[in-house]
């Protein structure tokens, strides 16, 4: 299993929330794994645990009300789960960084981008003040912002969204990090923005050799940067597989519903309509298959036993009690069964 | 940021016009008997039928923009009247006093602005620890005992119990050396003063005397600034940027002092300064206490003896003071948050 | 909305602070309410007055007849505690009633209208906060002369102002709401827009504040009778009747100041409570209404 160039192995990972209504849980036991240069994408509705699932191996969830009660993060052979602190801040901007959602509030207002960059080369690169700005503005150079000797200079509101994620890249891929975990990065910017800085991301990564997490709702997004694909569900992986078999052959009703809410020319679906109902809320998990509230393909067993991760092929799961009738089930998506 | 200043700075006298003509405009309810005192320079001028001609001289029956426009001229010369309560011209009741109060309010505020906020600081950083409780009462305390209520107590525990803590600016002996020739007034604060002399038996009776009148000034303000800073610094450790100076793999340490503080920083920069004009406004009640000869004495001194001049005279300080305080807040605001600069 | 009263009740009573900041207010409004019945006024007419026990200056202690004792000129200190209870509520839903008004009034004005109404209406306000709120009152009593209406009213010209911005914030956010937009394209009259739409949604903003209001306003007032400024003399009020305990208190004749300890402390336990009790209240309703703030 110990794979030569495996990076990152998240094992069995489960996260609470203590809130003042009482303990949920918001992951429960997630597993997945990243190759060197590989990008892993995560994607799921909002609310399914995405940005806990990439927090939690980051170890910065909200000090007092997560944790992780149980799982084992092994990055480079060591679980990080176990690291003090001190050495877990050597990790963090420098072996594995992370992009977030909302470049605006992300960048802290009151510093100038450049000052942000360079008390992270700073820190991780030992470079003195005046060697740190010299490679920030190389940084900005890199992902493209227009007169970096000047913007460095700026402050994020001066900075129009799609800079400011390109400043936030920068900042971010500055210390040659071997993990980058995007959460949802082009989320914020218009359409146009979102294709370049997804180019930007993906000549970056191969320049590096480093590997990505594309945290993302957006299916689109995954197949055009990711090699293998994780659903999630409530808290769950539902289905796990690289990205053609995924695509190709979809497992998990899920998954099925997911695809058919990408606006495709040829075929006219209502994108909001094609998965009904919500995220069910952590504190009223159903019985069962999590998914049994929204799956139009239900039998009794969905209700009484959740479903443990079939291999449908080599490499390839799924969390479906009717993983193998799923190619003849989503012929009939709209009419349920 | 120097463009920002300056724009300030120009729109100084339009405010400044504002409040005279505030400050006048309550003069309306006077009779010109009654605001005649705020323009004669000694009660001699009144004597026998001079106050007819003095009346007409300061235009008092005209109407109220000439009246106005006749005050501002006798108010930019110096002129502020003559304060019945203390016989004396206003200006120079308000340059002897203005040191005293000055001085007050400088030891009161200033502790507060640092100390206050760092405890402010400690306290979101333990956030319901111990510390973070201890502060919590203090703070309800402080905002649930007027001030003259306060400086009773301590001036009953410290000066009528334990008779440590006197009342007034300086002892009697203190006094006479204070008000010699040969003692320079540099500053015109009591402590500095003395310092600058030499005198250290001086600096420290007047430092005996500001000890009660400073805590019952500050003690607000302590609870006020902390609570303030304690719960935007809370706001702030819980924003985005945090995470990712979380996630860049800074130190805790400076997440807090440096991406946390100077957010925190910014509404309690705004408190601070509503702190000091409400100190302003607290020294009426604290000078009255501790019999400390200083504006707010003054004024309230004033206000019970119908001292129209010197009321006025009080209210220009005041307004002049609280328009300068403003400025300074505004001018930190434009240094710690730079969306401000723009606008 | 009486739903919604019990909800807030409910919050309150989980909480042991709120709970006490809610208990003690109940026990001032009860006073207040009954204080015929618990200090029984000699003067019908003059309810107000605090009756006097003969005429020496010299405090008496807490007996039968006084019970927290007698303050200089022989004032009941009982009395005078209870009936400047309701001289504080008095004092406290007036003045904030009438700058609540006036408030209401240039706020929604200001908001509702924009343009140059709101720039000059706005521009008064400033010049209004530019001045400290204890000096711009007592620069209106000297001009008024001293008594507890001018006092009064003196602290209503200088309050309403907050109120206003209050008002004027909330009036701007529901003004950007589609269903008010909408409303006034269908030609829904102002008033029934004010007051379906608008105060609903700036009510909760303004009960904090009027919460944490009544403990300052009757404490200013307080102040101002502490300094002379405010009610005549005898007549039942907080403030006096600390301000009378001034000279006895730090008695340097070599005297025990022990002595005449009932003189401060009754009037300054009354006060304190008195303004822990709203100021919980404040809180607790702060935390209920602005969830941002519950840290
Ligand atoms: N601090 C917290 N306290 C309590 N519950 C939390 C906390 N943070 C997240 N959760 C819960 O964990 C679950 C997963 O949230 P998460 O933010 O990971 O969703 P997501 O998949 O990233 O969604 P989105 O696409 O909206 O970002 C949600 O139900 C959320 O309510
Ligand atoms: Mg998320």
């Amino acid at each position: 299993m110990a794979n030569e160039n495996m990076l990152l192995q998240v094992k069995n990972l489960h996260t609470i929330f203590h809130t003042e209504d009482g303990t949920v849980e918001a992951i429960g036991g997630v597993d997945f794994e990243v190759k060197e240069g590989e990008t892993l994408g995560i994607v799921g509705e909002s609310g399914c645990g995405k940005s806990v699932t990439s927090l939690s191996v980051m170890r910065l969830l909200p000090k007092g009300i997560g944790e992780i009660p149980q799982g084992e993060v092994i990055y480079k052979g060591k679980n990080l789960l176990k690291l003090p602190e001190k050495e877990m801040r050597k990790i963090r901007g420098k072996e594995i960084a992370m992009i977030f959602q909302e470049p605006m509030t992300a960048l802290n207002p009151v510093y100038t981008v450049g000052d942000q960059l360079v008390e992270m080369v700073e820190l991780h690169l030992g470079m003195n003040k005046k060697e740190a700005y010299d490679y920030a503005i190389k940084m900005f150079e890199k992902v493209g912002i227009p007169m970096p000797e000047k913007r460095i200079y700026s402050y994020p509101h001066e900075l129009s969204g799609g800079l400011r994620q390109r400043a936030m890249i920068a900042m971010m891929m500055s210390c040659n990090p071997s993990l980058l975990i995007a959460d949802e990065p082009t989320t914020a910017l218009d359409v146009t923005i979102q294709a370049q800085v997804l180019d930007l991301m993906r000549a970056l990564l191969k320049e590096y050799n480093s590997s990505l997490i594309m945290i993302t709702h957006d299916l689109g997004v995954i197949a055009e940067m990711a090699e293998r694909v994780a659903v999630m569900y409530a808290g769950r992986i539902v289905e796990y597989a690289d990205i053609i078999p995924l695509f190709k052959k979809p497992s998990h009703p899920y998954t099925v519903g997911l695809m058919r809410s990408i606006p495709r020319p040829d075929v006219e679906v209502d994108r909001l309509d094609s998965i009904k109902g919500v995220v069910p809320d952590l504190f009223h998990m159903p019985k069962g298959c999590r998914f049994n509230t929204r799956c139009p393909y239900t039998t009794d067993k969905c209700f009484e036993e959740e479903p443990p991760l079939f291999e449908v092929e080599p490499g390839h799961f799924s969390r479906c009690w009717r993983y193998a009738e799923m190619e003849e089930l989503s012929k009939h998506w709209e009419s349920g069964e | 940021m120097a463009s920002f200043i300056i724009r300030r700075i120009l729109l100084l006298p339009v405010t400044l016009l504002g409040l005279t003509f505030l400050i006048f405009f309550f003069t309306s309810f006077l009779s010109p008997y009654q605001l005649l005192s705020a323009y004669v320079q000694d009660p001699r001028q009144l004597q026998g039928g001079n106050v007819e001609k003095l009346i007409d001289k300061y235009g008092l029956r005209e109407n109220f923009m000439i009246r106005y426009g006749k005050w501002l001229g006798q108010i930019s010369h110096g002129n502020l009247g003559w304060s019945l309560s203390l016989n004396e011209p206003v200006s120079v009741v308000i340059e002897q006093r203005f040191p005293a109060t000055l001085e007050l309010t400088i030891y009161a505020i200033i502790p507060v602005i640092f100390v206050g906020i760092w405890l402010g600081v400690v306290a979101s950083v333990h956030h319901n620890g111990v510390i973070d409780q201890i502060l919590r009462v203090f703070a309800l305390l402080g905002y649930s005992i007027p001030a003259f209520v306060l400086g009773l107590l301590i001036l009953f525990i410290f000066y009528g119990v334990l008779g440590w803590l006197p009342p007034g600016r300086l002892d009697q002996w203190a006094q006479m050396i204070f008000f010699s020739k040969n003692f320079h007034h540099y500053t015109g604060l009591a402590t500095i003063d003395a310092l600058l002399n030499g005198n250290i038996p001086i600096f420290l009776d007047a430092l005996k005397h500001l000890i009660s009148p400073i805590l019952t000034l500050s003690y607000l303000s302590w609870a006020g600034l902390l609570r303030i800073t304690r719960s935007s610094m809370l706001e702030s450790l819980g924003q985005d940027y945090i995470r990712t100076a979380r996630a860049k793999g800074l130190s805790e340490k400076m997440i807090v002092n440096k991406h946390a503080r100077r957010n925190a920083l910014i509404p309690a920069t705004t408190v601070a300064g509503l702190m000091f004009i409400g100190m302003l406004g607290g020294v009426i009640i604290t000078e009255t206490i501790f019999n400390y000869p200083g504006i707010g004495s003054f004024a309230a001194q004033a206000a019970t003896q119908f001292d129209y001049a010197g009321i006025l005279g009080v209210a220009l300080v005041y307004g002049l003071v609280t328009i300068i305080g403003n400025l300074i807040v505004d001018i930190s605001y434009a240094m710690i948050d730079p969306r401000v600069r723009l606008g | 909305m009486m739903e919604g009263f019990l909800k807030i009740l409910k919050k309150i009573a989980k909480n042991p602070t709120s709970l006490a900041g809610l208990l003690l207010v109940l026990f001032f409004v009860i006073v207040a309410i009954f204080a015929p019945i618990i200090a029984h006024p000699e003067y019908p007419d003059t309810p107000y007055q605090m009756p006097q026990s003969g005429w020496s200056s010299i405090p008496q202690p807490p007996s039968w007849q006084n019970p927290f004792g007698t303050s200089e000129g022989q004032y009941d200190i009982y009395y005078g505690i209870i009936w400047g209870t309701r001289t504080a509520f008095k004092i406290g839903i007036v003045v904030i009633g009438l700058a609540l008004i006036i408030g209401l009034f240039v706020g929604t004005m200001a908001a509702y209208f924009g343009g140059w109404i709101d720039e000059v209406l706005m521009r008064i306000t400033d010049i209004f906060l530019a001045f400290p709120f204890l000096v711009g009152v007592i620069v209106i009593i000297t001009m008024l002369g001293p008594g507890l209406t001018h006092v009064m009213w003196a602290l209503v010209l200088f309050y309403w102002m907050g109120y206003a911005r209050l008002i004027r914030g909330s009036v701007l956010e529901v003004k950007e709401n589609d269903y008010v937009m909408a409303g006034r394209a269908l030609g829904t009259p102002g008033y029934k827009i004010i007051t379906r739409h608008i105060l609903p949604n700036a009510i909760f903003p303004i009960i904090i504040q009027v919460s944490m209001d009544m403990a300052t306003i009757p404490l200013t007032a307080a102040a101002l009778s502490f300094l002379g400024l405010g009610s005549p003399v005898g007549y039942a009020d907080w403030g006096q009747l600390v301000s009378f305990s001034r000279n006895w208190i730090i008695s340097s004749s070599g005297g025990n100041p022990f002595a005449y300890w009932y003189t401060i402390t009754f009037p300054s336990l009354a006060i304190i409570l008195y303004a822990m009790g709203w100021n919980l209240l404040g809180d607790a309703l702060r935390d209920i209404f602005d969830p941002r703030m519950l840290v």
